[in-house]
This record gives C-alpha cells, sequence and structure tokens, in this order.
C-alpha cells in the first residue's frame, strides 16, 4: 500500500519535474529568440545597428577561416598557463596556510593587495614590464585569479573533518593513500568551485590584457580591430565566438568531469 | 529552526565557543605582516636589476606617489572618475535590485531573463565598452552606459539569489493571516532580502571603480584610468603603480568606512550568534 502511494507520488512527482525541466530550457530559448526578434524588426530603423543577414552570412566566412580557431586556441591557450600557474601558486599558499597561523598571517597580505588592485592596473604593469609579450598574459591572469582561489580554498580547507584525518591514522593509511583517498576526494567540491570561478574570471583578465597588448593573435585582438575598424557585425560575431567558447569549456569540459569526479556521492544527494 | 539565519532573536542557540586558543604575543601577531612586506620588498629589488628600465625601484614608485600629492595632478582626475564610479554605482543597484526581485518572484521572468544575466557576467569590461562606442559614439553617455550594464548582471544575480533563498514558510504565514501587501513587503520580503541587498550594494561599488578604470583608459585620458593608459604609452609604470595605489587606498577606506559601518547600523537589530 505505502509502496503504491510512494510509487504513484513519486511518478506524478516525475511529471512535474519533466515539465520544470522542460521551461527551464524553453522559456530562455523564448527568450532569445524575442530579442534576436526584436533585431530583426528594430535593425532597419537605425543606422548603426547591422541586418542580422550580413552578420549571419559575415559569421559563415569567419567560421571558415582557419585564423579564426587560431585566434581562439590562442587565448584559450594563454587562459591556461596563467590559470594553472595562478591556482597551484594559490593552492601551494593555501595549503602552507592550513598548517600554520603565522604563513597564513605571512601570505594574507600579497592576497589582499592583489585582490584589491584593479586588473587593468595588473594589465598594465606586466605589459609595461614583460612587453607586449604571452608571458604579460600569463602573469596577469595569474595575479587576478590568485587571491580568489586561495580565500576559497582557505575556506575549504577550514572546513575539512578532522575526524576523517583520524580514521586514516587509525587505519595506518600512508600519506600517499591518505592524500589520493581521503584528502583530495574531501577537498574536491572547494578545488572545484575554485577552479570555475578562476576559469571565468580568467578569461575577462585575457581579454582586458590582450585589448592592450597591441596583439595581432587572440580574442582580444579581433575585438580591437572590430573596433578601429568601426566593424559591429564583427565585433558582434566575436562576441558570440567568445561565449560559445566560455560556455562550451564551462558544459564540455568541468561540468562531465564534475559528475566523474563525484560519481562515488551517493546518487540522491548530487545534483 | 528555519527562522536561524534571520530572526535569531527568537531561537537562540547555545554556539559552541570558539577553540580557545591562546592569544599569541604582538610580535607574533605583527611580525608575519612586517616579513611579508620585507619579503615582497626583498624579492621586487632584484629583480629591478633583471628587467632594469621597465620595473620601476620601490624607491621611484614611492616618489611617484608623494609627487602625485604634492603636484595636484591626482584631484581633477580623481573627481572624474569618482562622478563615473557614483552614476553607475547608483543606476546599477537601483536597476538591479529591481530586476533581481522580479526575476526571483515571477519564474516567467526568470525564465526569460536568466540566459541575458548568465551573458552579462560572462562578458568581459572591454567589450561592454567597444559596444557602447559603437553605439552611442565617444562621449561620456557611452561611459557611463557601459559601466552600468557592465555592473548590473552582477547586482541581479545577488539580489536574485537572495529572493528565491527567501523562506517559503513566511511566505504561507503571511497568505494564512491575509497580510496586506505592505506589511508584507515591510515584514516579510525586506527583512529576508536586506542582506543581500546590502552585499550587492557593496559589491556593486566594489565592481564599480574597478571597471570604471577599463572604461576610461579605453575612451579618454581623463580620469584616473584615462591616465593610467596615458602612462603606459609613456612607459612610466612607476606612475601606473602609483595612481592605482592612490585611487585603490581611497576606495577601500569609502568601503571600510562608509559601507562597514552602515551595515553594522542597519543590521544592528540581529542578534548576533555566530561570527
Amino acid at each position: 500500500m505505502t509502496d503504491l502511494v510512494d510509487a504513484g507520488f513519486r511518478t506524478g512527482l516525475g511529471r512535474r519535474r519533466q515539465v520544470e525541466r522542460a521551461s527551464e530550457y524553453v522559456l530562455p530559448a523564448v527568450g532569445v529568440a524575442l530579442l534576436l526578434g526584436l533585431w530583426f524588426l528594430v535593425h532597419p530603423l537605425t543606422r548603426f545597428l547591422p541586418s542580422p543577414q550580413e552578420v549571419w552570412s559575415e559569421g559563415l566566412t569567419l567560421v571558415r577561416e582557419p585564423a579564426t580557431y587560431q585566434n581562439i586556441l590562442r587565448s584559450l591557450q594563454r587562459l591556461l598557463i596563467g590559470l594553472s600557474a595562478g591556482y597551484l601558486l594559490a593552492f601551494l599558499v593555501a595549503l602552507a596556510g592550513r598548517g600554520s597561523d603565522w604563513w597564513r598571517r605571512f601570505f594574507s597580505v600579497p592576497v589582499y593587495v592583489t585582490i584589491t588592485t584593479p586588473s587593468l592596473a595588473f594589465a598594465l604593469f606586466c605589459l609595461t614590464v614583460f612587453g607586449l609579450s604571452d608571458v604579460s598574459v600569463y602573469v596577469s591572469v595569474a595575479a587576478v585569479i590568485f587571491p580568489f582561489v586561495v580565500v576559497s580554498l582557505h575556506e575549504g580547507f577550514e572546513s575539512l573533518d578532522a575526524r576523517l584525518y583520524d580514521m586514516a591514522r587509525v587505519y595506518r593509511l600512508s600519506p600517499s593513500q591518505r592524500l589520493r583517498h581521503v584528502s583530495i576526494p574531501e577537498m574536491a567540491p572547494f578545488l572545484f568551485s575554485a577552479l570555475r570561478n578562476a576559469y571565468a574570471l580568467g578569461w575577462k583578465i585575457v581579454v582586458v590584457t590582450e585589448v592592450f597588448s597591441a596583439q595581432q593573435v587572440g580574442i582580444g585582438a579581433e575585438y580591437n580591430r572590430a573596433y578601429d575598424f568601426f566593424a559591429l557585425d564583427t565585433l558582434v560575431l566575436w562576441v558570440v565566438f567568445f561565449l560559445i567558447v566560455v560556455f562550451g569549456v564551462e558544459f564540455a569540459v568541468f561540468r562531465p568531469w564534475e559528475r566523474r569526479v563525484f560519481r562515488w556521492r551517493d546518487a540522491r544527494s548530487a545534483r | 529552526m528555519t527562522l536561524g539565519e534571520t530572526w535569531d532573536v527568537v531561537d537562540v542557540e547555545p554556539t559552541t565557543p570558539p577553540s580557545p586558543k591562546k592569544p599569541k604575543g604582538l610580535a607574533f601577531r605583527v611580525l608575519p605582516y612586517l616579513a611579508s612586506v620585507a619579503a615582497a620588498l626583498a624579492i621586487w629589488w632584484p629583480l629591478t636589476f633583471v628587467f632594469k628600465p621597465f620595473l620601476p625601484t620601490p624607491w621611484r614608485v614611492a616618489t611617484s606617489f608623494v609627487d602625485a600629492f604634492v603636484s595636484g595632478d591626482i584631484f581633477g582626475h580623481l573627481a572624474i572618475s569618482l562622478r563615473r564610479v557614483v552614476f553607475a554605482w547608483v543606476l546599477s543597484t537601483l536597476l538591479g535590485v529591481a530586476i533581481g526581485i522580479w526575476m526571483g518572484r515571477s519564474r516567467l521572468t526568470e525564465a526569460f531573463l536568466s540566459p541575458w544575466v548568465m551573458v552579462g557576467l560572462a562578458l568581459p569590461g572591454p567589450v561592454i565598452i567597444l559596444f557602447a562606442v559603437l553605439l552611442i559614439g565617444v562621449q561620456e553617455s557611452s561611459r557611463l552606459v557601459a559601466l552600468t550594464v557592465a555592473v548590473t548582471p552582477f547586482v541581479v544575480n545577488i539580489v536574485h539569489q537572495g529572493v528565491r533563498a527567501a523562506d517559503p514558510g513566511l511566505e504561507e504565514m503571511a497568505k494564512v493571516y491575509r497580510w496586506s501587501r505592505q506589511t508584507w513587503i515591510r515584514n516579510i520580503l525586506l527583512p529576508q532580502i536586506a542582506g543581500p541587498i546590502f552585499a550587492a550594494v557593496r559589491f556593486a561599488f566594489a565592481f564599480s571603480w574597478k571597471i570604471v578604470l577599463i572604461v576610461e583608459a579605453l575612451t579618454t585620458s581623463e580620469g584616473i584610468g584615462g591616465q593610467l593608459g596615458f602612462f603606459f604609452k609613456l612607459l612610466r609604470p612607476d606612475k601606473v603603480v602609483a595612481w592605482t595605489l592612490v585611487f585603490t587606498v581611497i576606495m577601500t577606506l569609502v568601503d571600510q568606512y562608509v559601507f562597514r559601518k552602515s551595515e553594522e547600523r542597519i543590521f544592528a537589530w540581529r542578534v548576533t550568534t555566530s561570527n
């Protein structure tokens, strides 16, 4: 009896969830479509807006050009190097601060300074010191994401369960086993959320530095070029490409990866 | 229990006392900071020889810092930047809070607007200003529009999540007691979202004064950001650092003294059991 009620309840809930999930995707799509429709209707009334057809055909040409992918890959490469460097550094600093109060205070100075410094200052400063090269992009990305990663990892480390550590000791796990089976699984959520935030922030810094660096290759360089030629259609397209790359990596890399890492968790508690 | 977050007055639970750490000596509290600054200088100074003409020495930065005040060059630009910051901050807060509440209350609005908020959160500052200039032209209004457009999605995001996190139990209670809309706003909605709104106001200010630099550097030579761009072209990193320092210090002081003090005052009615 209870099973039946339970089952009926569950299917009812399932259907409701299906409807909800549909609206989760359909309504935003309608929202996007409405704005595109508005653009279609409004563009003849203005002098400056390009027509959707123009942008579409320009987009097709860009998609066929290999240079487009070179630009995207170059920016992606700059982001990844800067991101890894900053993340690794922040991880080590957070780790040092975990063990001792003294080191936490010591590193709080660079964290505070980098967290309050505006990203433009980093970009301009690095571009002067390291020249108009890729190194400037790496350094400014690393410097900007560093404090945010330290702060969030630090909060994560604070909430680690000391009893798990004790358990690992009682069972005489070796340090490498402890790291692999206790510490990393426990820290994984914080590592992930810090990485995703740093990734989103890092993209902005890549673009800021590229825009000011007078580079020839990269997404920021394309923005600059579009701006110099007053080419609103190219600018729109590069914004679209940018968004595709940003959200593409988010949905194609981070989400599946996260799901894989957390697959050992109870299926019900996973989102 | 569920009221715990907002109305701690109702159920004051005994919280575990903070772990009894022994108060360490003054030397222990100050020494790490001094050591950190010393280490920074110890790394910075030798590097100035490696990147000989480009990396300024600490001394050079210090003189530029003092010089900015003594010559009085900085104050006019400071006023220009501040005016822009205040404009964008006020406008984006008003817009963002309104849209955020609207999205939190209506599923339909939420579904329509959420992709655009996501896009707004992901767009880098330079893109927005380039767009604004191409659409409006190089003038003050395009700068203000770009700033507002850049900041608003973040305010919307914070407020929206705050409204969504509001307690549905209180909502039902208001319905059961047939409270008027006014009573509901005053006693249910506002106390619950005051926290997120304040966080959003503070964030909007911090974000505005950082983004204004990018906006100015790309479009004008007036204002702190414009001057930073100008010094960059002149290859004067010492001035870039010094002027950034002045601006950052002033804005941080505003944040600490204006926002923190008013936050304490606004939320004084809360009995804090945590922290």
